[in-house]
């Protein structure tokens, strides 16, 4: 009898981890993926702001036409992330159209017959990402280029609201 | 001996998960922490003109039926916008000015009166929507200079998206006088 009344003693409770490690590993694997993709996003500008610019449609845009150039707010053109446009004046212009021509030629299927006659167009799609806070020199500089090669969509990419 | 194998090895093999929770946390933690979302962002469309190439700022003669409005730095914190003003001596005439703070560096500048551009903007629209020329609708004419602060071109730009002006066309310096200009 008193070996019965030893079985029944409480047990020491344990708290079953399983499930909490399983929502915490999910956690620490999105935000790894979300840092990730915001380190491989494009040269950190500050945008201006533009609350009736329309809402970028990313699900219509296919990647491969379109091409993002960036103005930092030291005033440097970049494509992606690092590729840096070098050169002042002619030179400078030189190499963005050399450029934007390399990237209209790799997307050939982008190219078609003006309707309105003059040769041929690229279709491609320029986003121009250029800091609040710069002069507009170099966003001259891109659309001289983009008129040279010749791309006639050029965006202006702004923010909606301020988001601090 | 044998009885106190046999306890041994019925005891519940457990894991000790402390620490790795521990390092879970901190990882979580940190990443927390260092995540920034990236800001959505939209866009203006600006479509160049196709076959007009790129022509100079300065027409020789004011073309009535467009809207011009002309950006100028004056110094490093003031912005002018004229519009065109055939009675006026210089044939432009500015908007008022406001000093207001940026929202982003709280510094003072004086920028044009954006209520009356748009005001400007709001009428030429009407008056040429009673003409009824073209199809595009009313052309914007931005002329700015290379001083000018990118914001504010894009600050017009939002104007024109707001009130559903598409045809903008950007004036430009001739390309040969703006890199010579610029050091080339």
């Amino acid at each position: 009898m008193a070996h019965k009344s030893i079985s029944h003693e409480p047990e020491e409770g344990h708290v079953n981890l399983t499930p909490m490690i399983d929502v915490t590993f999910q956690l620490i694997i999105f935000f790894m993926l979300v840092s990730e993709l915001t380190n491989m996003a494009f040269v950190p500008v500050t945008l201006p702001l533009a609350p009736h610019a329309q809402k970028k449609p990313q699900e219509q845009i296919d990647p491969n036409s379109e091409l993002i150039i960036s103005i930092d707010e030291l005033d440097r053109i970049s494509f992606g992330r690092a590729d840096i446009i070098e050169g002042e004046g002619q030179e400078l212009l030189e190499n963005l159209v050399k450029r934007l021509r390399i990237e209209a030629e790799l997307r050939d299927e982008l190219w078609s017959d003006n309707p309105e006659g003059g040769g041929r167009v690229s279709e491609l799609q320029v986003f121009i990402r250029c800091d609040r806070g710069v002069t507009s020199e170099k966003f001259l500089y891109c659309m001289f280029a983009c008129n040279q090669v010749p791309i006639y969509k050029v965006n202006v990419a702004t923010k909606k609201k301020l988001m601090k | 001996m044998s009885r106190k194998k046999k306890q041994n090895s019925e005891e519940i093999q457990e894991l000790q998960l402390t620490s790795m929770i521990d390092v879970v946390f901190q990882l979580l933690v940190f990443f927390l922490c260092a995540t920034k979302f990236p800001d959505p962002e939209a866009l203006l469309k600006s479509w160049l003109p196709r076959n007009q190439g790129l022509r100079a700022s300065q027409p020789t003669q004011l073309e009535l039926e467009d809207a011009r409005l002309v950006l100028r730095a004056d110094g490093k914190d003031k912005i002018t916008c004229q519009r065109p003003d055939l009675q006026s001596p210089t044939g432009f005439r500015p908007f008022t000015q406001m000093v207001t703070n940026d929202l982003f560096t709280n510094q003072k500048e004086s920028i044009p009166n954006w209520n009356q551009v748009e005001g400007y903007l709001v009428g030429a629209k009407k008056n040429f929507s009673e003409v009824g020329e073209g199809t595009k609708g009313l052309p914007v004419i931005i002329d700015f200079d290379k001083h000018v602060k990118f914001k504010y071109v894009s600050k017009v730009l939002d104007i024109c998206a707001k009130l559903n002006i598409t045809n903008i066309q950007i004036a430009a310096p001739e390309l040969k006088k703006f890199t010579e200009e610029m050091g080339g």
